[in-house]
């Protein structure tokens, strides 16, 4: 055989790489047990059904934004699209097309992802260029739904669909629906093994006749689409929009994203790997809402996982390489 | 017996499976120039940059001066008196040449102010000494490849080292430049500085070095006085491996009418006008020097590269080749010239390698069926000899070999009549070369078509039906029929 | 003077060209643009997110990026009004400046020891500093008008504004360390070529992560001033700064990929920045509309910067296939 031998591993290595390969996942169950003595509230069916509630919109744009990732790209203004289009949702659904409000904004979100996308397949660009290019959409976006509105609330006054798809635990059907059927897409379609292959290495994907831009267009689209229908949930589910509704939201995304196990390199992770770092995300929130800390250091915090979860990344990537 | 400066004794080196060095001395004497020769291939690359860290040798010793020394990387070799001047270019080209000659030392007062003054003039004073002019405040992008050249060799020389390692310096001169560097050399020579100087030009070793040694596939050859020798003879140690164990046994397999036709091919700024025709069951090489042309010619084909003007016949019918899809979906593939960064992506499975050039055989709609494409792969990886645990092991888990393999098998797959393969033999063994061999042979008596290019003459030789030579973005020649021509004969087109 | 040199002489001063077109057209539709008062105005609002845009420039001609300075710029204004308020202002300003020199620490740290990707890296310091800043005053502003200070932020020294003279110096002394200094250049050759800079013994760690240090010290006297200017701190204040100084940068001429740029060129997309914006407000563009050419202008920037990357004729290409290409076009090994 010529396959390269692979180094028998001692048992301790095995453990350590056991170990810094779920890291943050221990790290969880660490938290979990603590806040789960202190709290027994913790462990209700009630506080289950709410950390659901929780997670289900930022799960919704973390898998919007997984298509991204996979394809090495970012982006940083899904935010602010669903402020966007959360606004549009409204102000259509309080006009009484309720079925129109619904599917309008989420056309209207994959349009603005196609022309990211656009722009992104244009230049050639990959994780540089879109960190910088969607950072500047932000912006764009962002005032866009200032001007809409006038920096006020609104208050959905609709009675019909709209109101309900919020509802309850609808998000989270919404949410683990699209985990099944992007997961399905990813792995199952030729299209997601396409997008797979042009994230792990364009080159070899454009000299083995794969159309490369077509993927990067598609990878925004989805991601524009998937941030559309989360913009049209968040507002049925509190009632109201409003332009800041969506502010900082696509970091919670990339947080779970990354904390999962999605790689920033592209080519590497599955909405598996999402699925589980919108729960741990969800988790750490509510421990910590548990813990009585406010939505301010939990930015802290939350920043320093994304933190964490990166540095593991590479330190785990130069553990490997070490070993061949 | 002279006093060695530099001796590097059995030293040896394997990447995987591939043994690139196997038990290599090397011996320079203080004060000559060392001639350090072999072909693409044979190991000069591998065994400079062990001596300067850049690999650590599995075994072996390096003594200078005969005290065993080891650099862990350029820095420590160029401290400890040896300066490199390398065959890629090591240059800052947003910086101004005088600053590339300085990088890393430049001359700074004790509040780290630069001293423009004092290094502009000892700049020129280096330049006036060996007679060459440069404008220390042309930025390097803008100089051409040879003056880039002379950069990087000013910068070496005005390290005052005692050894200076020269990887084909001469690659990129003129003439006119080649002259003047070897007046450098010669003054160095005077300093009682030792050169070791790779090289391909035959020419050049017998105008300048004193003594040479040869290596072939990892192996010393001989080192001899360059006195004492031939170019014949050298070409020979160079080249001279016996062609009878090393390439299958000639079949003879019809050719057919012509597959691909390529009329008046340019691209911006390198190929002028390429002429060809493939034939059905044909194996055609490509010859020529490195950078002549022979991998654009397979990228022009496979849309990979821009094209400025030429026409293309596929099976008789003009056809448009504008994006790698449109060469895919004409039946042609590309085993491109880097494997790991072009070929493949190594992160994913044997499978998703294999399937990728054609998803929708193995698809119903556009879903996978997993079941099929499983088959699919498993019949490719058999059908080729892939040694792999399973379809399902990552790429980068396999021998280089294998990895081509794969890389071979994706067009297979795809069923594409014409294959371009550039390099297809490059790093890996001569077990896994001969598989290759054979593979390229049976796909010619299935009737499909090959470009075979490669910088390994005999291979070119061994299997080729015709074998075209390039040179500088031209094609030199064509050669119908290479029975009782040596490879040397080749060598010589390729050399313009 | 060849042509050759000419376009290059044109080329490299585009922006100026560029600056030329609105300067004309304000100065001919909006009235009262051409005037002294206007032109201090212009400095004014261009000042202090310049002091960062020098840092910046340095940063990016080091090859590196930090998209955290928006929110340090908001913690440095609310750390200096804050300790001013109970302390004293010597102690404000010492604090504020070693939480600058800190953060760039950390930073400098995560990106050349742990190689974590720069983006990345300041994108989650970014988050933890907006966390810092919204938990330190609870999302509220904090208010100490201070007429000293106020008078230092809003004076003048010889007709000049005081923070203008600051952005002037912050420009004097970046155009002279990456001109004149060994430090400066290495900085350029880092950015220039990563491999090459490490090869002949640039401790190229080092530099990284010295340009986020830099860029941390001078958002925080960039901070400072604010805060004192405007007797407040806010989690608000810079938000659009890495945005605003981005785009001043790149318009200027200083590219993206590294190894490239100037503070000269710096001081004129800054100035392009400044004449623009005071146009929108002088033709009563909404502070709203405003926010979209300034995110529109950064994504227009940054793509032509893009294209440009990659026209850049091969034989100026140092990396990836296209080094390779520009290698191979030497004759090598038969």
């Amino acid at each position: 055989m010529e396959v390269a031998a692979r180094p028998k591993d001692s048992i301790k290595n095995r453990i350590v790489d056991i170990l810094s390969n779920n890291a943050i996942l221990f790290l969880m169950l660490l938290l979990v047990s603590v806040v789960a003595i202190l709290y027994p509230r913790f462990l209700t069916l009630a506080n289950f059904n709410n950390i659901l509630n929780q997670i289900s919109v930022i799960g919704c744009l973390a898998c919007g934004m997984t298509f991204v990732l996979l394809i090495g790209c970012i982006d940083l203004s899904v935010g602010s699209m669903m402020s966007l289009i959360g606004i549009m949702a409204v102000t259509v659904a309080n006009g009484g097309r309720e079925w129109l409000a619904i599917i309008l904004p989420i056309l209207a979100a994959g349009a603005i992802g196609l022309i990211k996308g656009g722009i992104i397949a244009g230049v050639n660009g990959r994780l540089g260029e879109s960190f910088i290019t969607t950072y500047g959409a932000q912006s764009v976006l962002a005032a866009l739904a200032l001007i809409i509105q006038g920096g006020l609330f609104m208050m959905v006054t609709a009675t019909g669909i709209f109101t309900r798809i919020g509802k309850g635990a609808n998000p989270a059907y919404v949410f683990f629906a699209l985990i099944v059927i992007c997961q399905f897409i990813l792995t199952k379609t030729s299209f997601g093994r396409k997008l797979l292959f042009v994230g792990s290495n364009p080159k070899a994907a454009r000299l083995s006749g794969v159309n490369i831009k077509f993927y990067f267009l598609m990878a925004f689209m989805m991601c524009g689409l998937i941030s559309g229908i989360a913009g049209v949930l968040l507002p049925s589910r509190v009632m109201s929009a409003n332009p800041t509704a969506g502010t900082n939201y696509e970091l919670e995304a990339i947080a779970a994203c990354v904390v999962g196990g999605v790689s920033m390199k592209g080519g590497s992770g599955s909405f598996v790997n999402t699925l589980i770092g919108v729960i741990v995300i969800g988790v750490l929130s509510n421990s910590m809402n548990l813990l009585g800390l406010s939505s301010y250091p939990q930015m802290i915090v939350k920043g320093f996982v994304i933190a964490l979860a990166f540095a593991l990344d590479v330190v785990n990537k130069r553990r490997q390489m070490q070993r061949g | 017996m002279q006093e060695h400066i530099l001796s590097m004794r059995g030293i040896t080196k394997a990447f995987g499976s591939t043994v690139a060095l196997d038990n290599v001395d090397l011996n320079v004497r203080a004060g000559e120039i060392h001639a350090l020769l072999g072909e693409n291939g044979a190991g000069k690359s591998t065994l400079m940059k062990i001596l300067n860290g850049v690999y650590a040798a599995d075994k072996g010793e390096i003594l200078i001066n005969g005290v065993p020394t080891v650099f862990r990387n350029i820095r420590e070799a160029m401290a400890g008196g040896i300066s490199f001047v390398f065959q890629e270019l090591n240059l800052v080209l947003s910086l101004s040449t005088l600053e590339n000659a300085f990088l890393g030392r430049l001359k700074s007062d004790s509040r780290g102010i630069i001293d423009w003054k004092s290094m502009t003039a000892e700049f020129n004073g280096f330049m006036k000494s060996i007679d060459f002019e440069m404008d220390p405040g042309r930025l390097v992008s803008e100089l051409s490849i040879a003056e880039k050249q002379m950069v990087e060799i000013a910068r070496a020389l005005m390290l005052d080292s005692k050894i200076i390692v020269m990887d084909e310096p001469t690659a990129t001169l003129s003439s006119e430049e080649i002259h003047k560097l070897f007046n450098i050399i010669r003054i160095l020579k005077n300093k009682g500085i030792t050169i070791i100087y790779i090289s391909h030009r035959l020419e050049e070793i017998f105008q300048i070095c004193d003594r040479l040694t040869v290596l072939r596939d990892g192996k010393n050859i001989c080192t001899l006085d360059v006195a004492e020798t031939t170019k014949p003879y050298l070409i020979e140690q160079m080249v001279g491996r016996s062609m009878d164990y090393e390439f299958p046994e000639r079949e003879a397999h019809p050719i057919g009418e012509p597959v691909l036709d390529v009329k008046n091919l340019f691209t911006p700024g390198f190929l002028q006008g390429i002429n060809f025709t493939l034939y059905r069951g044909e194996i055609l090489g490509i010859a020529g020097l490195v950078g002549s042309g022979r991998s654009e010619i397979a990228r022009a084909v496979f849309g990979a590269d821009k094209i400025e003007k030429g026409d293309f016949w596929v099976d008789g019918k003009k056809v448009s080749i504008r994006s790698t899809m449109n060469a895919k979906a004409l039946s042609i593939g590309l085993v491109p010239e880097d494997r790991k960064d072009e070929g493949s992506s190594i992160e994913l499975s044997v499978m998703k390698n294999i399937t990728i050039t054609n998803l929708d055989k193995v698809s119903r709609g556009i879903v996978l069926n997993r079941r099929k494409e499983v088959r699919e792969a498993k019949r490719m990886v058999q059908e080729l000899g892939v040694k792999t645990p399973s379809i399902h092991h990552r790429l980068d888990q396999l021998s280089g070999g294998n990895q081509q393999k794969v890389v071979l098998a994706k067009w297979l797959y795809n069923d594409a009549d014409i294959l371009i393969l550039d390099e297809p033999t490059r790093g890996i063994d001569v077990g896994a070369k001969y598989e290759i061999y054979l593979l390229i042979y049976e796909m010619v008596k299935r009737g499909k078509s090959v470009i075979m290019i490669s910088s390994e003459l005999p291979e070119i030789f061994a299997l080729s039906d015709r074998i075209m030579v390039m040179y500088e973005g031209c094609l030199q020649t064509c050669v119908e029929n290479h029975e009782g021509l040596k490879p040397e004969d080749i060598m010589g087109f390729a050399l313009g | 003077m060849k042509r050759a040199d000419i376009s290059r002489l044109v080329k490299d001063n585009i922006i100026i060209i560029a600056l030329a077109l609105p300067v004309i057209l304000l100065t001919m539709t909006a009235s009262g643009f051409m005037t002294v008062s206007n032109i201090k105005n212009i400095f004014i609002q261009i000042s202090l997110y310049g002091i960062v845009a020098f840092a910046m420039t340095i940063s990016i001609i080091g090859g590196e990026f930090d998209l955290s300075v928006s929110s340090l710029l908001g913690v440095v204004t609310i750390l200096f009004t804050d300790i001013a308020k109970r302390v004293n202002v010597p102690v404000a300003i010492l604090v504020c400046v070693s939480a600058g020199i800190v953060v760039g620490l950390i930073n400098g740290f995560m990106v050349s020891k742990l190689k974590i990707n720069a983006f990345v890296a300041t994108l989650a310091m970014m988050l933890m500093l907006k966390g810092f800043a919204l938990t330190y005053t609870n999302g509220r502003p904090i208010n100490f008008p201070n007429p000293a200070l106020n008078a230092f932020g809003n004076g003048d020294f010889l007709g000049m504004p005081n923070i203008t003279l600051f952005f002037l110096g912050a420009f004097l002394i970046t155009w002279y360390v990456l001109r004149n200094t060994k430090f400066g250049r290495n900085v350029y050759a880092a950015g220039g070529n990563l491999v090459v800079a490490k090869m002949v013994g640039i401790n190229v760690d080092f530099y990284k992560t010295m340009l986020f240090v830099i860029l941390g010290f001078a958002t925080s006297v960039a901070g400072v001033l604010m805060a004192m200017r405007l007797s407040s701190g806010n989690t608000l204040f810079g938000g659009d700064l890495t945005m605003s100084v981005v785009a001043g940068v790149v318009i200027g001429g200083t590219s993206l990929s590294g190894g490239r740029g100037s503070a000269v060129k710096t001081f004129w997309g800054m100035l392009f920045i400044g004449v623009l914006f005071n146009g929108l407000q002088r033709l009563a563009v909404q502070a709203n509309w405003q926010d979209v050419i300034k995110g529109s202008i950064l994504i227009v920037v940054v793509s032509v910067d893009a294209i440009l990357a990659q026209k850049i004729p091969l034989s100026q290409i140092t990396t990836g296939r296209k080094r390779k290409e520009q290698i191979s076009a030497l004759p090598r090994d038969v």
